[in-house]
């Protein structure tokens, strides 16, 4: 039989993490932890292999304490998980293919735990709690590209378009409606930026169907601008916008997940969440991100110099 | 021709808990020095002159040296020095070298084997042990936070410093790391379920654990700026300021031991840490 070297990624909850839903970190005889809770749907970002790969994250259990009824997603997409007892934890087996992982900068990992109880904080009152996670890790399942092979471009690409192509989504505020068949999101964003312009307040619809994916954005007083992603995975964006305006939507639409991602960091505490609703509209907006993204790199290369246009000059608004 | 010399310390007895009861610690032992020779693969037990008698007829592949003196003093009950060993195993000649535990089984078969030599011909290779709680077991979980076997080229042997260091006093495993990363020598953790443990309660704690971190922060403090060098951020190396005033000064009163003790462990995982940088899973 071969023997067969895997490259592993660590992640150990008893250092800093990125992400929501986890209580400090615990240690006790040689095992670190940390609780997931006070809400059902706990949230972990970490560095990732592009591509496909497996994964196992460790929980510690106490006595013959069952296995933790715990669901995985991966960027919005569950995992079949393969739970197993070793010893004194609980090993959570998973794998991806590379779909999952394909656009997204790194991995973002949701633990929806069934059942969430109370029990005694050290030195304070009671808390809850789901499940005790003492470390994720990570190994890919093929050769990806040699390490920084593309930094440099990445980079420089990177601080150019937020210098030159600004935009921020605000603090998300969401809503979630179902039409018929379809889904509706309604995302309130506050303190938004486009390019040089500001808004108070920027509400932007979403309404996903079998055909595509329809969006409207627009403050208060302005006719919405209107864009489709349509099943191909194709981005129409409103042809009344001038080049950089385009620019500078396609670079918005493609924030959007972030501010998704720091509404659920928010929104999450406490709550007992849809998990697979949250996940249908964390791939939504990751699709959409996506086609923005290539939006952009075409606009780029073959449309008019969006950056020819002065920096400080507010987004023109059709019909504004 | 010897491709991988390994030293260890063979106890003269070793006792584990059993299934109703039982020791199952002869048993164990025997099973581990067993597992240890293969072909390519010697093994060099450096143990106190008074037990090289009483240790009995060992293994074939197995061969015995007499430790250097200053375990027992310095550590209260006797054993071998790390540099004395790794000397020992620097002896044969082989061009990989390491240090395994006296309580760990390898269940490696040849293809594993070679890939462990293969890869240790290239740098510093530190394995966890995966955790019994009966020989037979298929599966337990990895320690991730020790070390139990370690191979390492011939000529990075050559150029640890692990003066003071002694088989089965905690830190050895993490100053072999800290020392081998400070010389920018490459490092990497590896995960093999052929590495195994039985478990028992933890040896080594309170005053012999600290004394143990005392010596390791001696030997970090001259090599500060190589420290700074590892990447390990500001909290860890701010914790490393911490250790060294207080291997300095262990009696400067309250609460320095708690605070040793919460520092040294914070450290000690900060070291696990940088070294899962690099981090394998041999299948």
């Amino acid at each position: 039989m071969n023997a067969v070297w895997r490259r592993r990624i660590v992640h150990d909850m008893l250092f800093g993490i990125e992400g929501s839903g986890w209580h400090p970190p615990e240690l006790s005889d040689s095992v670190g932890w940390r609780w997931s809770g006070p809400g059902h749907l706990s949230v972990l970002r970490v560095p990732a292999p592009g591509g496909a790969g497996r994964g196992e994250a460790q929980i510690v259990l106490t006595g013959a304490e069952p296995i933790p009824d715990v669901a995985i997603f991966l960027n919005g997409h569950r995992l079949a998980v393969a739970p197993r007892r070793v010893g004194a934890f609980a090993v959570l087996a998973f794998a991806w293919d590379q779909a999952v992982m394909a656009g997204e900068p790194r991995a973002e990992f949701w633990f929806h735990a069934a059942k969430v109880r109370h029990l005694p904080a050290p030195g304070q009152g009671m808390r809850a709690v789901g499940f005790r996670l003492a470390s994720l890790t990570l190994e890919a399942m093929e050769e990806g590209p040699p390490a920084g092979e593309e930094a440099l471009a990445l980079v420089a690409g990177r601080r150019f378009l937020a210098e030159h192509l600004p935009v921020a989504p605000g603090r998300a505020a969401l809503s979630f409606h179902a039409e018929g068949a379809a889904r509706r999101l309604e995302m309130r964003l506050a303190a938004a930026r486009i390019g040089a312009t500001p808004f108070a307040l920027l509400p932007l619809t979403l309404r996903a169907s079998d055909a595509a994916l329809e969006l409207r954005l627009g403050p208060p007083g302005l006719p919405p601008l209107a864009a489709t992603l349509d099943a191909a995975g194709d981005l129409v964006l409103p042809a009344a916008l001038g080049a950089r305006e385009m620019a500078l939507l396609a670079r918005f639409l493609a924030a959007l997940p972030a501010a998704f991602a720091a509404w659920m960091d928010e929104a999450m505490a406490r709550a007992a969440p849809d998990a697979e609703l949250l996940a249908f509209w964390r791939r939504a907006l990751a699709r959409l991100a996506r086609a923005a993204g290539t939006r952009l790199a075409l606009l780029l290369a073959d449309g008019p110099d969006p950056f020819a246009a002065d920096p400080a000059a507010p987004f023109a608004w059709p019909g504004a | 021709m010897t491709e991988v010399a390994l030293a260890t310390s063979i106890p003269l007895r070793l006792s584990r808990p059993g299934p109703g009861g039982e020791d199952a610690g002869p048993a164990w032992r025997a099973a581990c020095l067993a597992s240890w020779p293969a072909p390519g693969w010697r093994v060099v037990s450096v143990n106190p002159p008074e037990e090289i008698a009483a240790l009995g007829p060992l293994p074939e592949g197995i061969a015995l040296r007499a430790a250097a003196p200053g375990v027992a003093e310095a550590f209260g009950r006797p054993g071998a020095w790390l540099a004395d060993a790794l000397a020992a195993a620097l002896a044969t000649g082989a061009p990989v070298v390491g240090l395994v535990n006296a309580d760990i089984r390898l269940d490696l078969t040849p293809a594993r084997r070679a890939a462990l030599l293969a890869r240790a011909g290239q740098g510093l290779l530190a394995c966890n042990r995966m955790e019994l709680g009966h020989p037979a077991q298929a599966e337990g979980p990895f320690y991730r936070y020790g070390y139990d076997l370690v191979l390492m080229p011939r000529a990075a042997a050559m150029r640890l410093e692990l003066a003071g260091f002694a088989f089965g006093v905690p830190w050895w495993d993490y100053w072999i790391l800290l020392d081998a990363l400070m010389q920018g020598l490459p490092v990497g953790v590896v995960r093999c379920d052929g590495v195994r443990h039985l478990a028992h309660a933890q040896a080594w704690q309170g005053a012999g654990w600290r004394r143990a971190l005392a010596t390791m922060m001696a030997r970090l403090a001259p090599r500060r700026a190589a420290l700074a060098g590892l990447g390990l951020g500001p909290v860890a190396e701010a914790i490393a300021d911490l250790l060294a005033a207080l291997a300095a000064a262990p009696e400067a009163g309250y609460p320095l031991q708690d605070l040793a003790e919460r520092a040294g462990t914070r450290f000690g995982l900060e070291i696990v840490r940088r070294a899962e940088r690099n981090a394998w899973t041999l299948d």
